[in-house]
C-alpha cells in the first residue's frame, strides 16, 4: 500500500489530475474528521479541510520521501491551518456548536457523542488530546504520529494509555 | 447504533498501541481488567470518530479542488523545473544571481562594441544613464572618456570605410566638447584645471582626425577643434574659435575702437586713433614771427 501511494504521489507532483484526485478522496475522511475534532464547529471545519488541500497543490513539489509519512505531512497541514482558525475563533465556538446541536438535519446521537467526546478531551493535557485526535480522529499510526509529534513510537504509545485512562476517570466523574 | 462487530475490532485497532495491546492480551486478572475499564472510552471514541461530513461536502470541495489542480497542472507543465531539489526560496535566488551576472556580463562586453555591432546600441544606451546618475565633475570625465571612445570608433570605421559615420561621430565629438566648456564653467577651480588639462591632452592628441581637410579650416585660431566643416560644403567664413564662430571677423576690430578711453599716451603701434594735429592759438608774439616763413614749432 505504501509503494501504491507512493506512486501516486509521485504522479501527483508532476500534475497528474487523477493522481490528485485518488489523494483527495483516500485522505478526505480523515482530514475532515481531524479537523472538525480541533476546531469544534462544522463551518470552520469545512474551511480548513478545503484550504489543507490547497495548500497540498502548493506545497507538494517539496514533498519528498524520506521516511515521512504523505498522511502526516497532509495532517501538520491541517493541524496548522486548525490551530489559526481556533485561535481566530476561540470565543464563536461553543456557540456554533450549541448551535448545531439543534440542526434537524443531523443525527443527534452520534453529534451529542461527538461533542461530548470532545468536550472530555480539552480536559486532557495537550500531548494526551493531540495523541488521541491523531490516533482515532485522523487515522494515523504509531508511526506517522511519532513522526507529527517528532517523538518515539514507544512515547506514542505510553502517552495513548495514559490518555485513556485519563479519559476514562474523567468519564467517569460524577 | 453501531456494529459491535466494527466497536471491537476498533478496540484492537487501538490495542495495537502497545501496552492496550498488552492488556487486550492479559495474562494477569488485574491487566483483565483495565483493558475492560477502558473499553467503554475506546467505544466513545469510536463512535465520535466516525462523525462524517455532510453529503455534498465533500463533492462540493472537490469541485473547487479540482479546478485549482488543474490550474497549477497547466502552470506547472509550461515551465522547465530546473534543479528539483532545490527549494523554492533558492531558486529564486539563483534564478536572480544567474540573470545578474548575465547582465552585468552583457553590460561589460558591450564597452568595447563598435557601432556595427548588436551591443553598440546597449554601450550607448548604458553610457546616457551613466552620464545622467554622475555629479559634475564626474560627467566631465565621463565626457571625455567618450570621447576617447568616439575617437576609437572612428579609426575603426576608418578601416570599414564609412565617411558618413565618421562625420557624425566626429559631429558629436564636438557637441561633447562643447558640453565639457560648459560643465567646467561648474566646476572649483582645482576641478575645472584638472578637466582643462585632459580636454587639451585630447584635442592635441587628436587634432589630426577631428581637423577638417577642407582648406578653408581653422587658420590662425587658437583652437583647432573646429571640425563642423568636417565633411560638409562650409557655408560660414571660417574664422576665430569653434564658440565664436558665428560672429563675423569684423567685430573683434570694432571692439577694440571703442575700449581706449583712458591710457591714451601710449597706445602702440595698434592704436588707430591718432591724436589730432591741434594748433595751439599762438602768442602775439609768435605770430609775429611767423612772417619770416620759418616752420613754426607748434606742437609743444
Amino acid at each position: 500500500m505504501h509503494h501504491d501511494l507512493s506512486e501516486i504521489v509521485d504522479k501527483a507532483k508532476k500534475g497528474d489530475l487523477m493522481a490528485l484526485s485518488q489523494l483527495y478522496e483516500a485522505h478526505f475522511s480523515s482530514i475532515y474528521r481531524y479537523a472538525y475534532a480541533k476546531v469544534g464547529n462544522k463551518h470552520d471545519a469545512e474551511d480548513v479541510t478545503s484550504n489543507t488541500f490547497l495548500k497540498m497543490l502548493d506545497n507538494i513539489q517539496n514533498f519528498e520521501w524520506q521516511n515521512v509519512p504523505f498522511k502526516a505531512w497532509l495532517i501538520r497541514i491541517a493541524h496548522n491551518l486548525a490551530i489559526d482558525t481556533f485561535r481566530r475563533n476561540a470565543k464563536e465556538n461553543i456557540g456554533e456548536t450549541q448551535e448545531s446541536a439543534n440542526d434537524i438535519e443531523q443525527k443527534v446521537l452520534d453529534k451529542m457523542i461527538f461533542e461530548d467526546t470532545i468536550s472530555f478531551l480539552d480536559k486532557l493535557n495537550e500531548n494526551h488530546k493531540q495523541v488521541l485526535l491523531l490516533r482515532f480522529f485522523a487515522g494515523l499510526s504509531c508511526k506517522e504520529a511519532a513522526f507529527f509529534m517528532k517523538t518515539s513510537e514507544e512515547n506514542i504509545r505510553i502517552m495513548q494509555y495514559r490518555a485513556l485512562k485519563t479519559l476514562r476517570s474523567q468519564i467517569e466523574k460524577p | 447504533m453501531k456494529n459491535p462487530d466494527e466497536i471491537i475490532q476498533f478496540i484492537e485497532y487501538a490495542a495495537q498501541g502497545g501496552r492496550v495491546s498488552v492488556l487486550a492480551n492479559a495474562v494477569s486478572e488485574k491487566n483483565r481488567q483495565e483493558a475492560k475499564a477502558l473499553e467503554p472510552v475506546l467505544e466513545n471514541l469510536f463512535l465520535a470518530s466516525q462523525i462524517d461530513a455532510p453529503g455534498d461536502l465533500k463533492a462540493k470541495i472537490k469541485e473547487q479542488f479540482i479546478v485549482n489542480a488543474r490550474g497549477w497542472s497547466k502552470g506547472r507543465s509550461r515551465s522547465v523545473v530546473l534543479f528539483p531539489r532545490l527549494s523554492y526560496a533558492r531558486k529564486s535566488i539563483a534564478v536572480l544571481a544567474a540573470l545578474f551576472i548575465l547582465s552585468m556580463g552583457t553590460a561589460m562586453a558591450s564597452t568595447s562594441a563598435m557601432p556595427d555591432s548588436v551591443l553598440y546600441p546597449l554601450k550607448r544606451a548604458i553610457e546616457s544613464v551613466s552620464k545622467t546618475v554622475a555629479g559634475q565633475q564626474g560627467r566631465a570625465l565621463q565626457v571625455l572618456a567618450f570621447n576617447e571612445r568616439r575617437i576609437a570608433e572612428i579609426k575603426y570605421l576608418q578601416q570599414t570605410g564609412d565617411p558618413q559615420g565618421i562625420g557624425q561621430l566626429v559631429k558629436e565629438i564636438n557637441l561633447n566638447i562643447k558640453e565639457l566648456r560648459k560643465l567646467m564653467r561648474g566646476l572649483g577651480p582645482e576641478q575645472a584645471k584638472k578637466v582643462k588639462s585632459k580636454l587639451d591632452k585630447f584635442e592635441s592628441g587628436h587634432a589630426s582626425l577631428l581637423k577638417p581637410e577642407r582648406p578653408e579650416a581653422n587658420k590662425g585660431s587658437g583652437n583647432t577643434a573646429d571640425t563642423k566643416n568636417v565633411g560638409k560644403p562650409s557655408q560660414k567664413p571660417a574664422g576665430g574659435t569653434a564658440t565664436v564662430n558665428k560672429k563675423p571677423a569684423v567685430k573683434p576690430k570694432e571692439a577694440k575702437a571703442v575700449t581706449p578711453k583712458k591710457d591714451k599716451p601710449n597706445a602702440g603701434a595698434n592704436s588707430i586713433m591718432k591724436k589730432p594735429a591741434i594748433a595751439k592759438p599762438k602768442s602775439p608774439a609768435v605770430i609775429k614771427n611767423n612772417n619770416t616763413g620759418k616752420p613754426q614749432n607748434i606742437n609743444k
